[in-house]
């Protein structure tokens, strides 16, 4: 019942945005390099993603995380490679969504929290044309889903971090976004909001949207994701937990910022609890 | 009765009505459009937007020797390729953006200057330049307020979802394909007009007070936009009326006036944020 509400979804959605190729992956990345002022952002980075797909983002500082989901979203453009969502070039599609970093928002702008959610289905809405009932409809929806029905009235300044990211998760729901780009949602949060919010992704991931999520926690990465990329500049390496976290990967992705203690349980400890976020690659 | 005959005794003039009429709609129409100059932080831009329009202003003045009707079209059309000028300027300059604005605009204006003071006796036309010179108003000069204030309120109004969203979140408006560079010319073409509809009330030095105070002072009072945009109509229509009667009884010139009576309501708005903020407090 489910995929059959999904194959119908996506037919009405694809006649109105761009073709969906049936059989290809959701994302492919194909030698993906970009280039700033100051050096290197992203270096031959290839991979794809199936749809469904939970994908955990770790690196360290300036590994180009927030780089790689802003060509994907389609906000910078790449000096070399290509990125197609399923099969095609990302223009028109409108089933990408892409959360920033809280601290790039302005929060005492004057809006509610329902009026961001709304924000996700303008397109939909179309130009010369306010919110039908039923858009609200979706909104309130989409709110309930991340448990923040109570909330919609609230100014965006009054939420509280978790509060601030769960929003924005209702947001890619108003959408309808197939493949969701969350940078550092969990940086800076308190451990139930963490929750509160995992449980969000989780409710999104249950309605069949591909997750890419960058994470500092590389054990909340190992927990809760069926895939981990692993960036420095260049793909490191691609796969599951279990592949992904050997000491030789990790001690080249992180360089001198990694120490292992010996022991029966073969621990690491990586030095880089970041609290500021990615610096600023777009300066 | 003597206050009723105190309202009305200076409308009795249709000089006065008709600044009246020209004064309030020149703040609704600049309030709207400045909540957006305001919230994206945009005061700057539209101080030096006015500042420019001098020069074709001043060549209209020698061409057509003082007339005044075609003077707004002169503004109109410097007004909108100022805007460009700017808009092109600060993407591709050398020199930091605030430093190649000030460059652009301060030499418009002495050109302005310059070329108004090769004409005898230019002072008087200088100072309704810089300043307004609202009691001067045409009828014909009312309409053509009255139909560009219309048509501007009715773009904001007809692309609110899209303006809210290129200046809450531009991010978002790139993902969900909204043409942001056409969005982001009409909203400087939106500011060229109000400026040029605003050149006969308060004058181009004045300018930036009626695109920015009512509309931070709504800013401070307020956590809705569109309360906010109404609020600071409301509050820039009142400062035109309130700033007629000062000029009309203390004998003030009547830009001026009008300005301060703005400025003073930011003053009140602080006032009660700030009595609000504190009974928050203790409670």
């Amino acid at each position: 019942m489910k995929t059959l509400f999904d194959n119908v979804r996506k037919r009405t959605f694809s006649r109105r945005h761009a073709p969906h190729h049936p059989d290809a992956p959701i994302l492919a990345v194909k030698d993906l390099t970009v280039r700033y002022e100051n050096g290197v952002g992203l270096d031959d980075v290839s991979f794809d993603l199936m749809e469904g797909e939970r994908v955990a983002v770790v690196g360290p500082n300036g590994a180009g995380k927030s780089t790689l989901f802003k060509v994907i979203a389609g906000v910078i453009d790449p000096v070399e490679g290509a990125v197609e969502v399923y099969g095609h070039e990302p223009g028109g599609h409108v089933c990408i969504s892409y959360i920033p970093q809280r601290s790039q928002v302005d929060w005492s702008f004057p809006v509610t929290v329902a009026d961001v959610v709304m924000m996700g289905r303008i397109s939909k809405i179309g130009p010369f044309r306010i919110p039908s009932p039923d858009d609200w409809q979706e909104v309130e929806e989409a709110l309930r889903l991340v448990e923040m029905a109570d909330l919609s009235k609230r100014q965006i300044g009054e939420l509280s971090g978790g509060q601030q990211q769960r929003m924005f998760v209702a947001r890619s729901v108003a959408q309808e976004a197939e493949l969701m780009l969350m940078d550092e949602p969990l940086t800076g949060l308190d451990v139930p909001s963490r929750e509160n919010v995992m449980r969000a992704l989780n409710a999104l991931s249950a309605k069949g949207v591909t997750l890419m999520v960058s994470m500092h926690d590389l054990q909340l990465a190992a927990d809760h994701y069926d895939r981990i990329m692993l960036l420095n500049k260049s793909l490191i390496t691609f796969g599951t937990p279990e592949q992904v976290f050997k000491k030789e990967y990790l001690a080249e992705a992180y360089e001198g910022r990694i120490h292992f203690i010996e022991g029966e349980m073969d621990q690491m400890v990586v030095e880089d609890s970041c609290c500021e976020g990615e610096r600023d690659e777009m300066a | 009765m003597k206050w009723l005959e105190f309202l009305v005794e200076p409308f009795r003039y249709p000089f006065m009505l008709r600044g009246l009429i020209a004064s309030v709609l020149t703040g609704i129409v600049s309030a709207t459009v400045g909540t957006y100059v305001v919230l994206r932080g945009m005061a700057f831009f539209g101080s030096a937007l006015a500042h420019s329009i001098l020069p074709g202003v001043a060549v209209g003045y020698l061409l057509t020797g003082g007339a005044k009707g075609p003077l707004f079209w002169w503004g109109t059309g410097t007004a909108i390729a100022a805007a460009f000028g700017i808009g092109a300027i600060s993407k591709g300059a050398e020199v930091k953006e605030d430093t190649a604005i000030s460059i652009i605009f301060s030499g418009m204006f002495a050109l302005g200057i310059a070329i108004i003071s090769t004409v005898q006796s230019y002072t008087v036309d200088l100072t309704h330049f810089l300043f307004g010179d609202v009691l001067g108003v045409s009828s014909q000069q009312v309409w053509l307020i009255a139909g560009f204030g219309i048509l501007i309120v009715f773009l904001v109004l007809a692309f609110y979802k899209e303006f809210l969203v290129l200046t809450f979140d531009p991010v978002l408006a790139t993902t969900l394909r909204i043409p942001k560079t056409f969005f982001e010319y009409l909203q400087l073409v939106l500011i060229a007009l109000t400026i040029a509809v605003s050149l006969q009330t308060v004058g181009v030095a004045l300018m930036v007070a009626m695109l920015v105070t009512p509309a931070a002072s709504a800013y401070l009072l307020t956590r809705r936009l569109p309360v906010m945009m109404a609020l600071g109509a409301a509050m820039a229509s009142v400062s035109g009326l309130v700033g007629l009667y000062l000029s009309y009884y203390l004998n003030v010139a009547s830009g001026p006036a009008i300005v301060l009576t703005a400025t003073a309501f930011f003053g009140l708005s602080w006032g009660i944020r700030s009595l609000r903020g504190r009974a928050a407090r203790l409670e």
